[in-house]
């Protein structure tokens, strides 16, 4: 019994400097994981932002039977911009990275619901796909180097 | 000094540039609430909170507008407006607004 005792004594330092280690290596890499699953929530976030938006920008709202529909684009494009600059806030609180992310969100808005969003007879704008994609992707790349 | 709560005083959903959008519209807002408060007073605050959700094109209208249809130069407006919000969820529209205002200056002196 003494030999174990005398035996747990002498390895006790190396023992709790292991588990100590062990403690921070997992703590470092489960607040990655974390991390990381935020940064995939928000991925997704953007691409349904970017499929509203891609739809609603291809609905003629001067004919009749597209008006529904794109009004009620329009109110997911605005809910879903407002949660995503709220998360992409939180993210950047959370995790103490300086995203210039109020910069890249001010290009979604304006690519996503400027001109003549919520218009009431605005036509289809083809040209605005490319905005809502190239913008959408920038803060996508943004997040993904963060992931990486 | 004059405040407007937006959600409280003029929309919780504001909507749109032209008064053919919705009743709720940018112009609307800005020739009969912003114009008015703005000439009276020496200071106007503009709470954006607890608005359901902002479109770039309401914001512009309403606050780019100010510039574009000659009332106040962007310059004034910094004196003479304040965005506030207490809930940081909403800085992003303060951004934007700020943005417009400044554009707007830019599109004029280009013309």
């Amino acid at each position: 019994m003494n030999k174990i005792l005398d035996f747990l004594y002498h390895i006790s330092p190396e023992l709790i400097a292991v588990i100590l280690g062990g403690i921070f290596i997992q703590l470092f890499f489960v607040r990655r994981a974390n991390e990381a699953e935020l940064i995939n929530f928000l991925i997704k976030e953007l691409d349904e932002l970017r499929t509203d938006a891609l739809e609603y920008w291809n609905l003629d709202c001067s004919k009749l039977d597209q008006k529904p529909r794109a009004r009620i684009l329009e109110q997911k494009i605005k809910g879903a911009f407002k949660s995503l600059a709220s998360d992409l806030n939180h993210y950047s609180s959370r995790y103490h990275k300086k995203l210039e992310h109020e910069k890249l969100m001010s290009e979604v808005a304006d690519a996503c619901t400027g001109g003549q969003f919520e218009g009431a007879t605005r036509p289809s704008e083809p040209a605005r796909y490319i905005m809502v994609i190239n913008t959408i992707n920038r803060i996508k790349s943004e997040l993904m180097r963060r992931k990486l | 000094m004059k405040l407007i709560k937006i959600a409280v005083d003029y929309s919780d959903t504001p909507l749109g540039r032209y008064p053919a959008d919705g009743n709720f519209n940018g112009q609307r807002f800005r020739e009969e609430f912003l114009v008015p408060a703005l000439k009276a007073e020496d200071k106007t605050v503009v709470d954006i909170d607890d608005v359901e959700g902002y479109g770039s094109s309401f914001l512009d209208e309403a606050f780019g507008g100010l510039v574009r249809e000659g009332h106040f130069s962007s310059k004034d407006l910094k004196q003479k407006l304040q965005i506030q919000c207490q809930n940081s969820d909403y800085s992003i529209y303060a951004n934007l607004i700020w943005k417009y205002i400044n554009e707007a200056r830019a599109k004029k002196k280009s013309a």
